[in-house]
């Protein structure tokens, strides 16, 4: 009795791993979308375009998939400061695919995730989520409020939005 | 004769020196510096400049602050890239000269080893100084290519002075 429980448990264990793929799929291989340099430009500069018109100047950084900056573009009255914190804030938001906005009120306890070093929960960070597809973050610092960095982010995205919506 | 002259002559212009001397001195000060559109182009063309050569870099300019004003990685720069762009740009600018010229009098011992343990120095070719109408007004500074024949002649330092040479005319006569 005990001997056919094991045996019925070894059999769920291999059922497990010799079952069904993740992905029913042939391809050993995965193709992953990325922002070309261009793009992530285009983004920047249509950020910086928004702030000027708020009548602020900032600094902005695009990031790939791996937090690496694409781009980043300072106008010549932001701080020197504006760099790091513009660099954390497309860091965090791509990390947690969440416009920043949406998580400042999320981790509030002391030590949680959140508290990493380069992690930045201040709104002005949105990810570059195309269908699905994360591509990178977009971060803006230097506007006297986060909700003026993050409508120049979202200027950012939405001046390519529509291109990379029909690149699929 | 000729030393009268001299002397009537320096008598006759130091006081307009001095009192420039005591303008500048005393009051607030203006300097020249890049628009963050110039700053863009320069380090797209250097970006470009390197692509032609069949490289992908990264390119920063920096301002005369060490800040980074425009910073571009191209597709398949490596992370590294971004990091020491910064760091070339950052050291041309603050120590006045193109890293490719301070990595030869580093080793040659004109420059003390112990520079290029500065903070943030990086004494390796590559870093270009942006002039203005006879000041330094920042810096450029590439990373991702090989290296070339030697520091002063590497192929990062020609992509950005190619960069600078893209906006050359504005420099000379903005």
């Amino acid at each position: 009795m005990r001997n056919d429980k094991k045996i019925f448990a070894t059999i769920s264990l291999l059922a497990c791993f010799t079952g069904q793929p993740l992905l029913a799929d042939d391809s050993m291989t995965l193709p992953i979308k990325r922002l070309k340099m261009e793009t992530a430009l285009t983004i920047a500069q249509a950020a910086i375009k928004q702030c000027r018109k708020e009548g602020v100047q900032i600094a902005v950084t695009v990031v790939d998939r791996g937090g690496h900056a694409q781009v980043v573009l300072r106008d010549v009255l932001a701080m020197d400061i504006t760099l790091p914190i513009s660099k954390q804030k497309a860091h965090t938001a791509m990390a947690f695919n969440t416009p920043l906005s949406q998580l400042s009120a999320r981790f509030t306890k002391p030590y949680q995730v959140p508290k990493l070093d380069g992690l930045i929960l201040g709104a002005g960070g949105i990810p570059v989520n195309i269908g699905g597809n994360i591509m990178g973050g977009i971060g803006v610092s230097g506007a006297p409020s986060g909700v003026t960095d993050e409508k120049c982010a979202v200027a950012g995205l939405e001046a390519v939005r529509e291109d990379l919506e029909l690149d699929g | 004769m000729l030393r009268n002259l001299i002397i009537v002559t320096t008598l006759m212009t130091s006081p307009l020196l001095f009192a420039d001397e005591v303008k500048t001195i005393d009051t607030i000060y203006s300097s020249r510096n890049l628009s963050l559109d110039l700053a863009s182009k320069l380090a797209w063309h250097a970006i470009l400049d390197c692509r032609k050569r069949g490289y992908s870099v990264a390119a920063a300019v920096v301002d005369r602050g060490g800040n980074v004003q425009a910073l571009f990685r191209d597709r398949f720069a490596g992370p590294h890239t971004v990091e020491t762009a910064i760091r070339k740009a950052w050291t041309s600018n603050s120590f006045r000269q193109n890293t490719g010229d301070l990595a030869s009098l580093l080793a040659t011992g004109v420059i003390p080893n112990q520079v290029q343990h500065n903070p943030g120095a990086l004494l390796v070719g590559g870093g270009v100084i942006i002039q203005s109408q006879g000041a330094i007004i920042g810096g450029v500074g590439v990373s991702g290519a090989p290296p070339g024949k030697s520091e002063k002649q590497s192929i990062d330092g020609a992509c950005a002075r190619a960069g600078i040479e893209s906006i050359n005319e504005n420099l000379e006569f903005d």
